[in-house]
């Protein structure tokens, strides 16, 4: 019984770090002109009253390309 | 097994005759378009001028098909072997001059496909007046309930390299992928670039030698037998999954490579993909 007590501590613990792997990208700030790929969930939010993205996308697949026209921007991933 | 013979026989005599029927469908084909569809070269003959028609005509008659041009008008009735001269090829004339009359040679005539090469005339980067040409085909077509498969070219340049015919051909690819998203029957050639003329194959500045239409002939002969596809509307409708059409500000699709473009304002609260 203590036994069982113990693994199941430490799997809460182990479970609680995230398992020590998988971490999503880190949040990134657009730059205007560069190119940047996003993929299923993730999201692009404004910084500024208005910005302006160009989308590339190709039928089929989940993944697009994006593109900073004006104004501020995030793309949370 | 035996008893399974008589009917792949059956089968295989509905199957030759289903072939022996698509291919004894009269096809009514109208050329449209100006004087590169009516054929001239480097002089005016309507008895011998045959431009891409005739050569069109041989290889689908070569293919088995039963092939009906249709027009109002009649070039090349002089020349061996002797061919469907019948079409709507008017010498000088702009997409907005065929725009006005295009009702009319349509109720004459009731074509199932149209061959459309036109623009060369406009001289502009607009394809205002191709977009007033469709328009009056709708017409025709939501009036009489007779559909028309419509094969646009991106049309031929000149000898000499004209880069508004280029920028008129871009406009074209775009206007199209408009018109097939809303829904018509549409096709487009790249007659500039599939036709692959070069400096010999033209007998002036504007129009091929009979070499030359040749060459267009072919990539016609390929577009009426590719099957057509119909608009990917998934692709057409990918971006309003991502927001709403009123922050799109233009839309742009390559349907050759199924890829789309377009630039659009963030929402407030954002672009989730």
């Amino acid at each position: 019984m203590k036994n069982l007590y113990i693994y199941s501590l430490a799997l809460v613990i182990l479970v609680g770090c995230g398992g020590g792997g998988g971490s999503s990208a880190p949040d990134q700030e657009m730059i205007i002109g560069e190119l940047y790929t996003v993929d299923h969930g993730d999201k692009i939010v404004k910084n500024s009253d208005t910005a302006i993205i160009y989308i590339s996308h190709v039928d089929g697949q989940s993944e697009s390309t994006v593109e900073l026209q004006s104004g501020e921007a995030t793309i949370l991933h | 097994m035996r008893h399974k013979q008589p009917l792949l026989l059956l089968l295989l005599t509905w199957s030759l005759l289903g072939v022996s029927i698509l291919l004894a469908e009269t096809l009514r084909i109208m050329p449209l378009g100006d004087s590169i569809t009516s054929g001239i070269t480097d002089h005016v003959d309507s008895k011998t001028d045959t431009g891409y028609r005739a050569p069109l005509y041989s290889q689908l008659k070569g293919a088995g098909y039963t092939v009906n041009f249709v027009g109002t008008l009649k070039t090349g009735t002089s020349v061996e072997p002797v061919f469907d001269t019948d079409n709507e090829g008017h010498p000088n004339w702009t997409s907005f001059q065929l725009a006005e009359h295009i009702f009319d040679y349509l109720s004459s005539t009731q074509p199932d496909i149209i061959l459309l090469h036109v623009g060369t005339n406009d001289r502009i980067k607009s394809v205002d007046g191709v977009e007033d040409l469709l328009n009056e085909i709708d017409h025709y077509e939501n009036s009489s309930g007779h559909q028309i498969h419509i094969i646009i070219a991106k049309i031929i340049n000149r000898r000499d390299y004209d880069p508004i015919i280029t920028i008129f051909n871009k406009n074209l690819e775009d206007l199209v992928a408009k018109r097939r998203q809303a829904g018509d029957i549409l096709s487009l050639v790249d007659m500039e670039s599939n036709a692959a003329l070069l400096e010999s194959d033209y007998a002036n500045n504007t129009h091929p030698t009979n070499a030359g239409y040749a060459k267009m002939a072919s990539v016609w002969f390929n577009a009426i037998e590719t099957p057509y596809e119909p608009f990917n509307t998934s692709l057409g409708a990918f971006p309003t999954t991502l927001v709403d059409s009123n922050y799109i500000i233009y839309t742009r699709i390559n349907e050759t490579e199924q890829t789309i473009e377009f630039e659009t304002e963030i929402p407030d609260n954002g672009i989730k993909f």
